[in-house]
């Protein structure tokens, strides 16, 4: 059997629609359960503060440590050749990004606690919106819901800004999750 | 290659092979999750999977998850290949290669 040239064209454009829908829905049932996880944390961590202010530090560390390592062990999951590439690349993203919040902080400080709250959702919104534009729309949907939410918090509701965080964003944050997942 | 490979030009297996060969290399994909890509009905996946499998092109693997039946599906080193020389006899029609 021969193709011809419209034919073989016709697979190809086949091929690529399928295997792009293919790895967005694979993107999206790796960062669902992650989604999930940082929702749980936000939902407990800016909740705590709230009440605590003054041990934010104390509540973010061990909540930070569990969010990387739990996206380590779920990147990780259910991969029947276990690679080191991920997991390096979940953990040293992460570091960038702490790296740049802690720069960011010290160039425009003094910064309140909300405004720092303010600073690291909005870079994480920025990560998921740009991460969306590559893998898929609802990721970057998720990004820009996050931002406006975050925003919104902050200007309107400033006395209640950390269980808005809590609430909304965490809420927010475990929706998308929910929503990835069922993609 | 000089032969088109009919097993996959099937459209069908073509769809399941291209969907298997988007994922990290090994990486299993659930029975219900392929049929939601593929479009396909459950008894026309299953025999375009056994197609493959019968050719050494996947593997399926069955398990629980709790007391739920769960389906996944690989592709394996020999379907990678087939595909990607099914894929390069396609791109040669187009250049006048093949």
């Amino acid at each position: 059997m021969s193709l011809s040239s419209e034919q073989a064209s016709q697979a190809l454009r086949e091929v690529e629609a399928v295997s792009h829908r293919s790895s967005q829905l694979y993107q999206y049932q790796k960062f669902a359960p992650m989604l999930v996880l940082w929702g749980v944390i936000w939902l407990v961590g800016f909740a705590v503060t709230h009440f605590f202010p003054t041990r934010a530090s104390q509540i973010w560390i061990p909540l930070d440590v569990i969010g990387i390592g739990g996206c380590i062990f779920l990147g990780r999951r259910g991969k029947q050749e276990a690679s080191n590439n991920t997991s390096w690349r979940w953990l040293a993203s992460t570091l960038a990004v702490v790296a740049f919040y802690i720069a960011v902080l010290t160039v425009f400080q003094p910064a309140s606690g909300e405004q720092s709250a303010v600073l690291i959702s909005l870079i994480v919104a920025l990560f998921y919106f740009l991460g969306g534009l590559w893998i898929g729309s609802r990721l970057a949907v998720t990004g820009l819901a996050l931002a406006v939410l975050t925003l919104v918090g902050y200007y309107l509701f400033p006395a209640y800004f950390l269980l808005w965080m809590a609430v909304v964003g965490g809420g927010a944050l475990i929706l998308a999750g929910v929503w990835l997942r069922t993609a | 290659m000089d032969q088109l490979d009919e097993t996959i030009h099937q459209p069908v297996r073509l769809k399941i092979m291209a969907a298997l060969k988007a994922l990290p290399n090994r990486e299993a994909i659930e029975f219900v999750r392929l049929r939601a890509i593929v479009d396909a009905t459950e008894g026309n996946l299953g025999a375009h999977l056994a197609t493959l499998e019968k050719s050494g092109y996947i593997e399926i693997t069955k398990d629980f998850v709790g007391k739920k039946p769960r389906t996944r599906v690989a592709m394996t080193t020999s379907g990678r290949r087939a595909f990607e020389r099914y894929v390069d006899y396609l791109r040669g029609i187009l250049d006048g290669t093949s």
